[in-house]
């Protein structure tokens, strides 16, 4: 009798030990997991750098139909007005400046860890109370980031709140619109997150991601990477482009070292510079050793930015056909110019020099893009430039 | 009913008698002498059932000038007499002088129950079922007009083709319908009916006209028919709405037209709406000044619609650009037209206001409310002050609601 | 005429006694104060001077009791000489504004006592149980 309740106690205590290691080794599993996408140090200088920033900008795009595309809001009235050209000229300004506002890209910070600050400890005033009391300052004018918020523990102990109370109180006394004090059931149910991925609902996904959290919350890059790592798998990229979320998004593939297929899809859509740029960003974040900077300034040289391309887009309206009437519409009908032409060839150079080296990860794919690319282009440009011949345009 | 019927089947000769004891007697038909003598004749028992019900129910002629008692003349009720013989009831039996014959050859007939014929109800009620129910012919709520039976509002078909022009997609409603007299030197005051209708085909093609004739049908036919004869085409905005703001007068009549964003609907007075739905303009707010006179409103509407510039109009006559902002398009400005030259306007020109251009700087007048007599009044004060406890509860509740959702 | 404003509608004279003290809202079972300036002879629900806080006594779904304070304001007025009512006085001492107020080290106090004569009383009972057993 004894020697069995022995061995079944051994039995069990070898189960226990067991399952410990099992849920160790999962939990082990879910931390690479998690680890492949984190930032494994701070991401933020590299992100808010100037130059970072431009690339990012250019890559994102600044599509006016798309920034300002008709969304669905209570009040769908509008307004009528007369505008002389200078007018009209100033707001086609404000709405660029309204633009970049739109696309303003969240920040890519470090995740902030929770730091334990007792002002007073009182053994006295242990069991004053059953519960917590937490303490906010509402004094008028505070940012959310220096309000105070203390909590009284029921010991006596006297300490700042944590971040996740702080947050919650903020939200309690200051609400921030849209944001709620739950948790949306799609960032609490996984099903239903993988369904609106599944319809690719990314936008939406991110929007309320940035609403609901703040961008140094654990929460925050996990479902963005999640979000990220299923948009690289659909490949529907152009569904953020001009968005704000296209700069993180780029920023995440260059940190990880998964940019071939972003790559593609820009190759194929004949957003060359922006390869260019992707690959410099790339080269940028893990120090490659090539020389970027000349090239990226020799693109910049013959390539507006999206700001100034929008803007003369909303100002080509207002101008009256020209002389040079023709090889505007000989450019409109190709798409490109003779500069478009010019910045293709050095940056297919520098792609190129890309796929050749060790970084490329799908190097055929990319290859056979560029290839098909190449062949397009010269398509393009001997259309061009016959077309200029005959109706007799000189060539500038 | 039945009762009432049996009463008047009663001949003449037989009103003298009082009761009439049916026993199982031969002296039945003889009254016993110490009967008396009752005087039983009234208009109840005297006159037949038809006439009783037409006392009760119909109008004097008098009434019926002045439109009283429309519903009558009608057959509301049903006869529930048919299918049954006086003597023949639930419980068949016979009775000798009444349903039968008192002598059969030499021998006497008595009272007695007959076996019960059952069929007898199911047949009763199923005459009765037949007989159909008198239900008001109902129209169907789209078909209705503006107000119960009547025309206006009511759509009366497309026009009749003439020659090889068919009006197939066209619709015509009736706005106005109704008599008109005038003097004749020798007829005297000669009525005839006056019909206001609107013919259109939904996108942009409307037209309308007035007919007389004596009778309702003609003058409705005519007024069609003609009204299709006069079609205007109009510019609709986004095939929507009109093109801009406007306003426009006749008579006394002033409407004030405004254009509305999608989904907005008709909100005007229901002569305008009807032309608009005719017309294929489907969000518009229209506000009207001064006379509500029916043809006033529908001329002064049309020649509003009908004066409507187009964009580029404008912007030639201004020399300006049409900007357009939409809320839901975060303020895009979307040009809509621009000036054919351009000339520099100075910060100095004072720039109008479209509004106050397209409404030829008129200015709708904006009446206050009155606030109900009750604002202010101590009660009044003490239920808000309650009440404001409750302000957020709504919101509350549906928030909870949201977050219990499976 | 709606309720009272929170911001504050109240009349007050330049040199009259002002009290923070707490304003019971909410309802029946459900206390919710607010911390106010007041004049001190006045009623707790006739309009106040200014509204420098809130709290909540009754224990929220994380275990705690919320407490908003417009630390701002309630410097101003206690320069200003306002009084403090005791259980305003305590919040603040709890929130580490003032001092600890001496009541609350005497609840503190008597909640340990309680506690432990609690705890004593059951372990005499088990003691007590194991005898008779």
């Amino acid at each position: 009798m004894l020697i069995l309740r022995q061995l079944r106690k051994l039995n069990g205590q070898q189960r226990l030990q067991l399952g410990v290691e099992q849920t160790r080794r999962s939990m082990a599993d879910a931390a690479q997991k998690n680890a492949s996408f984190q930032y494994d140090k701070d991401p933020q200088p590299l992100f808010t750098d100037a130059e970072t920033q431009r690339l990012l900008q250019s890559m994102t795009q600044l599509q006016l139909e798309k920034v300002f595309r008709k969304r669905t809001v209570p009040d769908n009235s509008t307004e009528t007005k007369f505008m002389t050209t200078a007018q009209l000229e100033k707001e086609f300004l404000q709405t660029i400046e309204k633009a970049k506002k739109l696309l303003q890209m969240p920040p890519v910070v470090q995740i902030k860890q929770d730091t334990e600050h007792i002002i007073s400890k009182d053994p006295a005033l242990k069991d004053f109370a059953d519960t917590k009391y937490v303490f906010t300052d509402i004094t008028f004018g505070l940012r959310n980031s220096e309000r105070k918020i203390v909590v009284r523990d029921a010991d006596g102990t006297l300490a700042y709140a944590p971040l996740e109370t702080r947050k919650r109180m903020n939200q309690l006394y200051f609400p921030l619109e849209g944001r709620r004090s739950y948790t949306p059931r799609m960032f609490t149910h996984d099903d239903l997150l993988q369904r609106c991925l599944d319809e690719h609902k990314y936008e939406f996904v991110l929007d309320r991601l940035t609403v609901q959290y703040e961008p140094y919350e654990a929460e925050f890059h996990n479902f963005s990477a999640k979000v990220f790592a299923h948009l690289n798998e659909s490949k529907e990229f152009d569904l953020l482009r001009s968005t704000r979320h296209f700069g993180p998004m780029a920023f995440f593939y260059a940190w990880h070292r998964c940019i071939d297929d972003l790559l593609y899809d820009m190759i194929r859509r004949d957003y060359l510079h922006n390869a260019v740029e992707l690959i410099s960003l790339s080269y940028k974040i893990h120090q490659v050793p090539v020389d970027y900077k000349p090239i990226l300034s020799q693109l910049e040289a013959l390539k507006p930015t999206p700001a100034q391309r929008a803007l003369a887009e909303l100002l080509s309206c207002l101008k009256k056909p020209a002389e040079n009437a023709i090889e505007h519409e000989i450019q409109t009908a190709i798409g490109k110019t003779e500069q478009d032409f010019a910045a293709d060839e050095i940056s297919l150079k520098f792609i190129e020099q890309y796929i050749g080296s060790k970084h490329a990860l799908k190097k055929v794919q990319l290859e056979l893009a560029v290839q098909t690319l190449k062949e397009v282009n010269l398509e393009k440009l001997q259309l061009y430039q016959g077309l200029k011949k005959a109706h007799g345009v000189q060539a500038s | 009913m039945s009762r009432l019927l049996f009463m008047s089947f009663i001949k003449p000769n037989w009103r003298a008698s009082t009761s009439i004891k049916l026993g199982n007697h031969i002296n039945t038909l003889f009254p016993p002498s110490d009967c008396t003598l009752s005087r039983n004749i009234s208009f109840f028992n005297k006159l037949p059932a038809d006439d009783i019900w037409r006392g009760v129910t119909a109008v004097s002629n008098a009434g019926k000038k002045r439109g009283r008692g429309k519903g009558t003349g009608r057959k509301v009720a049903k006869d529930l007499n048919k299918g049954q013989t006086i003597g023949l009831g639930k419980k068949s039996c016979i009775w000798p002088g009444l349903n039968a014959p008192i002598l059969r050859g030499n021998e006497l007939i008595y009272q007695q129950k007959q076996s019960e014929n059952e069929d007898r109800e199911k047949n009763i009620i199923q005459l009765r079922d037949s007989m159909g129910n008198f239900k008001l012919s109902k129209l169907n709520p789209i078909d209705r007009g503006w107000s119960g039976t009547k025309m206006p509002g009511r759509s009366i078909g497309p026009p009749d083709s003439v020659g090889e022009d068919s009006f197939k997609l066209f619709d015509t409603r009736v706005l106005e319908n109704k008599i008109v007299f005038i003097m004749k030197g020798n007829m005297g005051r000669k009525r005839r009916y006056s019909v206001l209708s609107v013919t259109g085909n939904k996108n942009g093609l409307a037209g309308f006209a007035i007919a007389k004739a004596p009778e309702v049908r003609t003058a409705l036919r005519k007024s069609k028919n003609r009204a299709g004869q006069k079609l205007i085409s109009i510019n609709l905005y986004e095939n929507r709405t009109i093109n801009h703001d406007f306003y426009t007068a006749f008579g006394k009549t002033k409407i004030f037209v405004f254009k509305k964003p999608e989904g907005y609907g008709l909100v005007c007075h229901r002569a305008i709406q009807t032309i608009c739905k005719v017309l294929g303009i489907q969000d518009l707010y229209a506000k009207i000044e001064g006379s509500t006179n029916l043809q006033h409103i529908v001329k002064a509407f049309f020649i509003g619609l009908m004066r409507q510039k187009s964009y580029d109009a404008i912007a030639k006559e201004t020399n300006l650009h049409i900007v357009e902002r939409q809320v839901a398009k975060n303020g895009f400005p979307q040009i809509k037209a621009s000036p054919l030259l351009n000339v520099n306007t100075s910060e100095k020109d004072r720039i109008i206001d479209f509004m106050q251009f397209t409404l030829g700087n008129k200015i709708v007048l904006k009446k206050k409310k009155i606030p109900p007599y009750f604002v202010n009044s101590k009660g009044h004060n003490i239920f808000e002050s309650k009440n404001e406890r409750f302000r957020n509860q709504q919101n509350v509740r549906l928030h909870k609601l949201v977050n219990s959702y499976i | 005429m709606s309720l009272s404003p929170a911001s504050g509608i109240g009349r007050f004279y330049k040199h009259s006694a002002k009290i923070i003290r707490f304003v019971r809202l909410g309802c029946t079972n459900r206390p919710f104060y607010h911390i106010v300036v007041m004049e001190r002879r006045k009623n707790q629900h006739q309009p106040v001077i200014e509204q420098v806080g809130s709290y909540d006594p009754l224990p929220n779904t994380s275990n705690e009791r919320l407490v908003a304070l417009n630390t701002e304001r309630i410097r101003y007025w206690l320069g200003k000489g306002a009084h403090m009512s005791e259980p305003a006085a305590e919040l603040l001492g709890i929130a580490g504004l003032l001092p600890v107020h001496p009541r609350t080290y005497m609840t503190a106090w008597r909640n340990r006592r309680a506690a432990a004569a609690a705890t004593a009383g059951a372990a005499t009972e088990t003691t007590e149980k194991v005898a008779t057993a």
